[in-house]
């Protein structure tokens, strides 16, 4: 009789939801007690009460074993399937180590790991859904900066164009010093838009890191010469100035200088710098980044001598002067 | 017979008894089981995500990115700073591609030259300002016009709409007409006032329509002083730009060369 509640077991045993032992139990019990009363009801023949006990009882125990015998298996299936769970989680992990050793990486070369966490997420989300075109985009954008980078692990890199977002966000990143040389292949620069920009970027580092500004015009014999130009130079040179930039001048002569002396070049921290280089239409410009100690240090060494060779330019001329490029 | 009784009551009672062992015991191991199971896939669901997606990226640039990224900790603080800086601008850039949207001050030639080498099946781009970018002798113009070249290579199909007011001014864009059909470019000039006046309304803004499914807008501020750019590959929004763009070439003559 104990063992006809059994057979309920596993549906109670698949839920876990109330402790199944009590509730076993408790069947057990009503159960017995249901027998108890049928035994007393067909007391009248003992013969026909011993036959249906018994039959009850052997019939119950060919259930349990049964039952136990299922349930031993499928304890086993559920045992070694969870072993070969754990073994593909085991190989999971190995690969998930690489993933986390990439942020590691990231964590000890300074950067947050937010940071990269955001990058990776958003490049692995970017085109999942819409056009391929916007997946594409996005991929060449990655691509461009991921081979700029690792140009910069050469300490030089290039870009095909002059590139005054690098400018403006070197300015952002510098500490101390700013040293530009400014020839006559960037004076136009002054009346354009990311002029604007640049001139933000450098009061904004001249006032919170509180960086040291120096800017060396660099104009030759003929523009010398020519009285208007000097008014407009002069303008430049005051408008710079008033923001709080050193600036000087000096007049490139052909003989004293060669065509390397009249690149631009800007000079951040004395750590690394950028290099506007005209083709020779001087319509195409390069911009080369350059952080090697060595040529960083020669062109440390050549401004600080320009510049000690270079004019103050001239005081305001008169009142009615230009504003600032800005 | 009592004896008897007494022998089936025992057994049924050890019986009973073995049966509650036995299965408090085997409750007890599922449940071990269980919880085994849901602890490591509670450990490894947030890896695995994580891991999805670093998955997906092996073949593009983020883990080079990130192996360069980490080789520059040993040079100089300001150029890890600048990477760094650089890299989280792309990431925020990608958040927003991610949206579909993307802004920026001024104009974008990168963008617009990235976009042109990304194009599989058509560029549609309509020019109103054409003395800026177009004279052809500046960089970014003839790395533009290469690009297209490449694309039409590629067999995408270029089509640029001039938009002028006055047909004296189309004489103007003959010679940049030639140098555009020269690498491909089919190119058509929209005289303003011999349009139908139904196609003269609307705004004349400069905008590109990449494979049908992008569009980059460059929009200018009343003075002229400043402009953004902005790309968009929300339906909604590029189909405006694609049914001006065949209204206005399908009203226009194909330009004599």
């Amino acid at each position: 009789m104990a063992g006809e509640p059994g057979t309920p077991g596993p549906g109670t045993a698949g839920g876990v939801r109330v402790p199944p032992v009590v509730l076993k139990t408790l069947i057990t019990v009503v159960v017995g007690t249901v027998a108890y009363v049928v035994t007393n009801l067909i007391d009248q023949s003992e013969d026909e009460l011993w036959k249906l006990a018994m039959s009850v009882v052997i019939g119950g125990a060919a259930l349990i074993v049964q039952y136990m015998v299922d349930f031993e298996k499928r304890l086993d299936s559920v045992e070694t399937g969870q072993r070969n769970q754990t073994r593909v989680l085991g190989d999971q992990f190995i690969q998930l180590s690489e993933a986390a050793a990439l942020l590691n990486e990231l964590d000890q070369a300074g950067m947050s790991t937010g940071d990269a966490r955001r990058l990776i997420k958003s490049a692995s989300q970017v085109g999942l859904q819409g056009p391929d075109i916007v997946k594409a985009f996005a991929r060449a954008e990655i691509e461009s900066l991921a081979s700029v980078v690792t140009d910069l692990t050469g300490m030089t890199a290039h870009w095909q164009r002059d590139n005054n977002e690098w400018l403006i966000r070197l300015t952002g990143c510098a500490q101390r010093t700013i040293d530009a040389t400014s020839s006559s292949v960037d004076r136009p620069f002054w009346d354009t838009d990311p002029a604007g920009h640049y001139l933000d970027a450098q009061i904004e580092a001249m006032r919170d890191p509180g960086v040291h500004i120096r800017r060396l015009f660099m104009i030759n014999a003929d523009e010398e010469s020519d009285p208007n130009f000097m008014i407009r130079f002069t303008a430049l040179c005051q408008g710079q100035l008033d923001l709080g930039i050193k600036v000087r001048f000096m007049v490139l002569s052909p003989h004293r200088h060669t065509r390397a002396a009249a690149r631009d070049i800007v000079i951040f921290d004395d750590a690394l710098y950028l290099e506007f280089e005209p083709d020779r239409q001087q319509s195409y410009l390069q911009t080369r980044l350059d952080a090697d100690a060595r040529r960083v240090d020669v062109q440390v060494r050549r401004f600080n001598d320009l510049w000690e060779s270079a004019a103050e330019p001239a005081p305001r001329p008169e009142p009615s002067t230009r504003p600032p490029a800005r | 017979m009592r004896l008897l009784v007494a022998v089936v009551a025992a057994v049924l009672c050890a019986g009973t008894v073995l049966m509650v062992r036995v299965t408090a015991s085997v409750v007890s191991r599922l449940n071990d089981l269980r919880q085994a199971v849901d602890r490591r896939f509670a450990d490894i669901s947030a890896a695995t995500r994580l891991f999805a997606q670093v998955e997906k990226l092996r073949g593009d640039g983020v883990p080079r990115l990130v192996d360069a990224a980490e080789a520059l900790s040993a040079g100089p603080g300001i150029l890890r700073e600048f990477v760094y800086a650089e890299i989280d601008r792309l990431a925020a850039h990608l958040e927003n591609l991610t949206d579909s949207v993307a802004e920026c001050p001024g104009e974008n030639h990168d963008w617009l030259l990235t976009l042109t080498r990304c194009t599989r099946k058509s560029i549609d781009a309509v020019t109103t300002t054409v003395v800026d970018d177009y004279s052809g002798s500046t960089g970014s113009a003839g790395r533009y016009l290469a690009a297209q070249g490449e694309a039409i290579e590629r067999g995408a199909s270029v089509r640029r709409l001039f938009v002028v007011q006055r047909s004296a001014q189309a004489a103007a864009l003959v010679p940049l007409c030639t140098a555009q059909r020269q690498v491909g470019v089919q190119v058509r000039v929209a005289v303003l006032e011999k349009l139908p006046p139904s196609l003269r309304r609307g705004a004349m803004t400069d905008f590109v329509v990449f494979d049908g499914a992008l569009s980059y807008e460059v929009d200018f501020d009343p003075l002229g002083s400043y402009c953004s750019t902005r790309i968009d590959a929300h339906a909604h929004r590029v189909e405006p730009f694609v049914s001006r763009f065949d209204l206005l070439w399908n009203a226009t003559e194909p330009a004599d060369s």
